[in-house]
């Protein structure tokens, strides 16, 4: 409870939160005591060596997962106090995802997976100029109408952002969108997530360990062995 | 805007279950396969066990019974201990009556008795029936004269025997025998008759015991001249049997005849008995192949959630409610459901009438002595018969 009267100014604040999983008879922890806060607007990377927790961290901001002690508060609202359906319909309304592998849902065209996280919202009428203005933001108008497969691994990536964002969420969540991508891909990407984060002043959190492309974020805070090295 | 089934909306949902049923063809044909035969089995079963009622209901009727017998009142309680105290005299009169009655097509006397048949040799026991020789014809529609002719009012003493019977005896048409019974006073007498044909009615147990001879010969014999045991009336269809009993009810009242009335569904004991039998052999099979069934759609979905769990992952990342996961994989079930279904039906319903047209052998039924040859398949309405519970 050390920011109580900031958790409205911020998109997402991490209070001292700690997060142990535990295999077989061993307690593994990922994250110890990690307080992070995150103003809107901001585009922020997470870098750090694989297993030190980058993950943890963006699933607990992503409310797929539940910390073991402390607060996670998105837009104003702390996670922990929410039921899963609640946190189903937070994500829904509040988050958009990318992740390392695309996840792209293969039977769908590219069109119907950016009009999926709509259909979540009943948001029936405006459907289709919300998905063609997402797709053509990432530039893959033409591409509309074609499944996965039939995309390479960038396109399928800018496919995702769109998805991320057609929603217009809170705040944009991408772990590792890069690390599936060859270098100049993984750039553009990044100068496309960029992009959108100034035009359309979507608050952005992005893991990789990659320095090249943690360069372009505003901040960067470093997370090893579950604790952060620089942060807030 | 946020509320109830927030699974995802209709369209899309729909979709992407269509989508995943086929995404892996080879698999969900097989699963359809399954069902398609479950279904079929089920068909084609269904359909022969229909065929089997219709079948054994109307060899009843159409060999013993007919629709609707009348008795002078007491007689089906007692008419076997006093069978004279429970005769009927103005028999002409009552059938004059009823076949003014619609859909009645022919009204018939009988006059059971039962007693001794020799060949001089061999002398055995027999029940039997004194009838309208062309009256009777009409009505015996499903039995077979195996050997020689039918009845005729132009052959007096001339006599049928069923098949069994005249085996027992080894009879054939043409030869002489004699009956033997009391009268009505309680003495013995004799009638020397000829075999005149032999038949077959596909019930065992009334072909190895039954003769019927001419009304007028047996009435002679029973010094029972004029009376009869029992008035049989058949009707066009077996459907008008309850609308013809309530008519033959106001009519016997009206007229106050003192006679009691069965129908064929009170005296069709073996019919009920195979109707039970096949019916819960019906449910039994029914409840196998749903099993089956069951089971083979629960590994298909199965094997379905556990190659994508990355995937529902993704999708509730993005939102969508447990419900709404679960709800994706009802109805991708449902649609691999709905389409087996269908296609089993089509399937059967197509291999029924090819069966129909073609005819298949099948053994007889319990009890009975000729082998089924099914024809006419069944209704859908009557798959609602079969499959509803006995109250």
């Amino acid at each position: 409870m050390a920011h109580p009267l900031h958790t409205g100014t911020y998109t997402v604040m991490v209070q001292d939160v700690q997060k142990s999983y535990t295999l077989h008879t061993t307690t593994v922890r990922a994250l110890d005591g990690v307080s992070l806060a995150v103003a809107p607007g901001e585009f922020l990377a997470i870098a750090g060596p694989s297993g030190s927790g980058k993950t943890t961290l963006l699933n607990l901001i992503g409310c797929l997962d539940t910390p073991s002690a402390g607060e996670v508060i998105i837009d104003g609202v702390c996670v922990s106090q929410l039921n899963p359906r609640q946190r189903a319909d937070l994500r829904a309304r509040k988050l958009g995802f990318i992740f390392q592998t695309f996840n792209l849902i293969p039977v769908l065209t590219a069109y119907e997976n950016v009009e999926y996280p709509l259909c979540l919202q009943k948001r029936q009428r405006t459907h289709r100029s919300r998905v063609e203005t997402a797709l053509a933001q990432v530039g893959l108008s033409e591409r509309a109408h074609h499944r996965p497969t039939e995309l390479s691994g960038g396109q399928q990536q800018r496919v995702a952002i769109a998805r991320a964002l057609v929603t217009e969420p809170a705040l944009v969540l991408a772990d590792e969108p890069t690390a599936n991508l060859d270098s100049k891909t993984g750039q553009d990407i990044i100068a496309l997530l960029q992009r959108l984060n100034r035009e359309r002043g979507m608050t952005c959190i992005f893991s990789t360990h990659d320095p090249r492309i943690m360069h372009a974020a505003d901040r960067v805070v470093e997370i090893i062995d579950g604790q952060l090295v620089k942060g807030l | 805007m946020d509320n109830s089934s927030r699974g995802s909306s209709m369209p899309l949902s729909l979709k992407l279950a269509i989508r995943n049923v086929f995404r892996n063809r080879r698999r969900t044909l097989i699963t359809l396969a399954t069902m398609a035969f479950g279904a079929t089995a089920i068909v084609l079963f269904g359909g022969f066990v229909h065929f089997m009622f219709l079948s054994v209901r109307e060899s009843a009727i159409h060999s013993q019974l007919g629709h609707i017998q009348l008795y002078k009142t007491g007689f089906s309680e007692k008419g076997s201990i006093a069978p004279f105290d429970y005769m009927i005299a103005n028999y002409a009169e009552i059938r004059a009556l009823i076949m003014q009655i619609p859909h009645v097509q022919d009204v018939m006397p009988r006059l059971g008795f039962s007693g001794l048949i020799s060949t001089g040799e061999t002398t055995t026991s027999f029940v039997g029936a004194g009838v309208h020789p062309e009256s009777e014809a009409h009505l015996a529609s499903f039995t077979q004269i195996v050997d020689g002719q039918d009845l005729s009012r132009h052959a007096p003493r001339g006599i049928l025997l069923g098949l069994g019977l005249a085996r027992g005896l080894g009879v054939r048409p043409g030869d002489e025998l004699t009956l033997l019974t009391t009268t009505r006073a309680g003495a013995f007498n004799a009638l020397a008759v000829q075999v005149r044909g032999i038949w077959q009615s596909g019930e065992k147990a009334y072909d190895d015991r039954m003769l019927k001879a001419p009304l007028p010969d047996i009435q002679r014999l029973l010094d029972n001249e004029g009376e009869v045991q029992s008035i049989v009336i058949l009707l066009e269809k077996t459907e008008h049997t309850a609308a013809v009993k309530a008519q033959l009810a106001t009519l016997l009242h009206e007229h106050h005849f003192d006679l009691e009335m069965r129908t064929w569904d009170d005296l069709a004991i073996r019919y009920h008995q195979v109707r039970q039998l096949f019916t819960n052999m019906f449910r039994v099979m029914t409840l196998i192949v749903s099993m089956v069934v069951t089971l083979g759609i629960a590994n298909t979905m199965l094997m379905a959630i556990f190659e994508r769990t990355r995937e529902i992952g993704t999708i509730m990342a993005l939102g969508t409610r447990r419900r709404g996961v679960i709800t994706l994989f009802v109805m991708e079930g449902g649609v691999l459901g709905v389409l087996g279904g269908v296609l089993g039906i089509v399937l059967g319903i197509a291999l029924a009438k090819l069966i129909s047209a073609y005819g298949i052998p099948m053994p007889p039924p319990p009890g009975s002595n000729v082998a089924l040859w099914p024809r006419s398949w069944s209704s859908p309405r009557s798959y609602g018969r079969l499959l509803r519970w006995p109250s």
